[in-house]
């Protein structure tokens, strides 16, 4: 007995077996979803490796609807959402929507990316973007279904970093590569501030998972530490609002919008903002003692700015992708209203979110196939284009309808439900002033399509390639008509957000 | 026991690091040295949440700061990549020299 | 006895390398001030019984990372930023006062952690097996996906700093 390995002894003690025995094949089944997403990343990039570089475009949107199919019997069949993982993430119900809805922006603009890197013979690349927004997706899944603010803090930053990467994918461009030092600087700066955050959560409970810190009552916690308490959630909203663009910590997202590849942008805007705007709404739901706390109110005001300083900048601008960023800090501030407003708000936020995927990556692959040169972004030099090119000028006017927020679009719908549920929540001024920034909006979403109808075409400026190429005109064409589809009858979709909404249990608090 | 008795001083050396590494991040100019200084702040952190592992005895702050580091490392690779390729383009890393868009 | 005298010593130490590093005009003396700091605070955490920890802070901060750094400075054969800069401006004041504002905020805030109580008499959580028990176990899908990230990372460095054709 005297001999016997003294890590064998401490083990026994602790009983390893019993915790072996715990393992679940069910979690492996429960979080199929991501693994498979993993999966694909990794036969991608053996492809590319191979090179086969053709078929990997093929396989990532096999890959992602493998995903998205595999989350499917959760979704058709309302379930409970519910833990896994030891407690780790969740699953099921709502969560599985909520991958399906953070799958779409990746798969969407897979198809835009292939045809831009063709155009600008970069194929080569293809390999690593599409396993990087493979890897990616896995982190917003992790991100956004996370109830331990480890997993979330590991999820946010795979995301970032395969979104460092992907903003200086063209490295042989200099505004690639100072969109990419800019982003990636300011992104480590900003979750450093979140860690603190989270390091201070864990401190003041004892535990960083999110269920738990429920049940202890933040009411509890809150009278325990007066002082410290709103500044540790506050950090941790610093980190969130930083990735969302929210009004003070926007500075990174024209340069990096700019700078980045087009219809990488649309990739970047969409799924990283959608999953930080999940799980920015599900912790600071689960940390504050009850919805329209202070901070809440504090976060309705950041949205305010947002959508004040977001339009009124839009409108001075004449490079197209620096509007589109600055009309994106706006949008942030009409979802951030919705987190801020409580329930009802939050699931507000999560469909304006949907619509607003489908929005901007049409807007950015439509800019994408005219784009060769940097001076055919500035929308000064599309006079006239509306008219030579009938299939450009009214999908644009789509999107510019529905990003300006007009009937019968979905962007309407999405602003309807989130202004709906801020008067419900009590935020009737915000509601106010939210529905005249938008106004405001509509003003240079309407120039574009003025310049490009109305004023007389200059030939020696306008961009040299004037036609969509047949290979993403019919992805175009989908996208825009879902906008309409979604415009003219939302109820199926929302009736069915409602259904999985309620059967979400850990929501139950808010 | 020496948690017990300095809790507040551990607690003030981190934030103090990680104040340092702020005002570093927000004062320097050269890109390396400015991500060296983000790099200082994850430690600070890192403190932080190992002497709230040894208060609490609870190995979940440990294994958060093995995660953090793993993810620091990360970064340091990509963010260094990062740097080596525009300083090809642009033989500069002085982050107040980014001519083409403003800070 | 020891431990205090070594708490005070890494303390001032720590803080005065970190002070170095921001204050120094050679990227080269930076990086080795932080290398310098991140063994202060390796020492910092034996104190507080994080033996794992300690080590891996060393292998992998003060070994892998800023030798990863160092590679880099000398590589870009960077000289030091301009001299002829102002060494204090408007902007650098601004900054200072912020981040001194941020530590007063927080040193106060920090006050309210004498709310939590005594702290645990036993310190087995730095132990080695301990760790690899719960990494096995309870963190066993976060320990999965940061082989993730390390991946990403390869990817794109290898994406991004490979010499192009």
């Amino acid at each position: 007995m005297q001999n016997q390995n003294p890590i064998l002894i401490s083990l026994s003690e602790l009983k390893i077996k019993k915790i072996i025995m715990e393992f679940n094949s069910q979690f492996i089944l429960d979080t199929l979803p991501a693994l498979s997403l993993l999966g694909f990343g990794l036969i991608v990039m053996l492809l590319d490796a191979f090179k086969n570089e053709k078929i990997t475009s093929v396989v990532t949107i096999l890959g992602i609807l493998i995903s998205m199919l595999l989350a499917v019997p959760g979704v058709v069949i309302p379930e409970e959402i519910r833990l896994t993982f030891y407690n780790q993430i969740y699953t099921g119900g709502l969560a599985g929507l909520i991958h399906i809805l953070l799958c779409l922006s990746g798969l969407l603009s897979v198809p835009f990316i292939t045809d831009y890197l063709q155009k600008n013979n970069q194929t080569h690349l293809q390999g690593e973007i599409f396993s990087l927004i493979l890897f990616s997706s896995v982190g917003m899944n992790l991100l956004a279904t996370a109830n331990d603010l480890m997993m979330t803090f590991i999820g946010l930053e795979i995301m970032s970093v395969s979104l460092y990467i992907l903003a200086g994918s063209f490295k042989k461009d200099l505004r690639s590569n100072e969109a990419s030092l800019k982003y990636f600087l300011l992104g480590a700066f900003a979750s450093a501030f979140l860690l603190l955050g989270i390091s201070m959560v864990y401190g003041m409970t004892g535990t960083t998972m999110l269920d738990r810190i429920t049940t202890i009552d933040p009411n509890l916690i809150k009278d325990k530490f007066p002082v410290l308490f709103y500044p540790a959630i506050a950090l941790i909203a610093i980190g969130f609002l930083f990735k969302l663009s929210a009004f003070p910590f926007h500075v990174w997202t024209p340069d990096v919008y700019t700078g980045a590849p087009t219809p990488l942008v649309g990739f970047m805007a969409t799924g990283s903002k959608m999953a930080s705007v999940i799980a920015f709404g599900f912790i600071l739901n689960s940390l504050l003692p009850q919805s329209g706390d202070k901070l809440s109110q504090v976060i309705a005001i950041l949205a305010l700015l947002s959508m004040i300083y977001g339009n009124i900048v839009a409108a001075q601008q004449q490079n197209i992708k620096r509007l589109l960023a600055y009309s994106s800090i706006s949008h942030t501030g009409y979802m951030l209203l919705g987190v801020a407003g409580g329930p009802e708000g939050y699931k507000a936020a999560i469909f304006y979110m949907l619509i607003y995927t489908f929005m901007t990556i049409a807007a950015f692959a439509l800019i994408s196939s005219i784009e060769n040169k940097e001076e055919d972004l500035n929308y000064q030099n599309w006079s006239g284009l509306g008219v030579k090119n009938i299939a450009f000028g009214l999908i644009m006017s789509i999107l510019m309808f529905s990003l300006a927020g007009f009937p019968p679009f979905a962007g309407f719908i999405g602003k309807y439900f989130v202004f709906l549920s801020a008067v419900k929540g009590g935020f009737v001024v915000h509601a106010v002033i939210g529905i005249l920034t938008s106004v405001v909006g509509a003003y240079y979403y309407l120039k574009v399509l003025v310049t490009m109808f109305f004023e007389k075409p200059k030939d020696n400026i306008q961009p040299k390639t004037l036609k969509i190429r047949k290979n993403i005109l019919i992805p175009i064409m989908v996208l825009a008509l879902i906008i309409v589809i979604i415009g003219i009858i939302p109820a199926p979709i929302s009736s069915y957000l409602d259904i999985l909404y309620g059967k979400a249990g850990f929501l139950a608090k808010l | 026991m020496l948690v017990q008795e300095y809790l507040y001083g551990y607690l003030a050396i981190s934030i103090a690091l990680f104040v340092i590494g702020m005002i570093g991040v927000l004062t320097r100019k050269n890109a390396i040295i400015v991500f060296m200084c983000v790099e200082l702040m994850l430690n600070a952190v890192n403190l932080f949440l190992v002497t709230f592992s040894r208060y609490y005895n609870d190995p979940a702050g440990s294994m958060f700061v093995f995660f953090v580091m793993c993810v620091a490392a990360a970064e340091a690779v990509v963010g260094l990549a990062i740097i080596i390729a525009l300083f090809r383009n642009k033989q500069d890393i002085d982050i107040n020299n980014f001519n083409l868009f403003k800070w | 006895m020891v431990e205090t005298v070594l708490f005070w010593v890494l303390a001032v130490l720590s803080i005065a390398t970190a002070l170095a590093v921001i204050t120094n005009r050679n990227p080269m003396y930076s990086v080795l001030l932080l290398v310098v700091n991140f063994f202060c605070i390796g020492g910092l955490y034996l104190t507080l019984n994080a033996e794992f920890i300690a080590v891996i802070q060393i292998i992998v901060y003060a070994g892998a990372i800023m030798v990863l750094f160092l590679f880099v400075v000398m590589l870009l054969n960077l000289g030091s930023e301009k001299s002829l800069e102002p060494a204090f401006d408007a902007k650098k004041g601004l900054a200072f006062l912020l981040g001194l504002a941020f530590l007063a905020e927080m040193l106060v805030a920090m006050k309210d952690f004498s709310a939590i109580g005594s702290a645990k008499e036993t310190f087995e959580y730095g132990k080695v097996e301990k760790i690899g028990l719960q990494l096995m176990t309870q963190y066993v899908y976060p320990f999965e996906m940061i082989s993730v990230i390390l991946l990403v990372a390869l990817i794109g460095a290898l994406m991004i700093a490979k010499k192009y054709n």
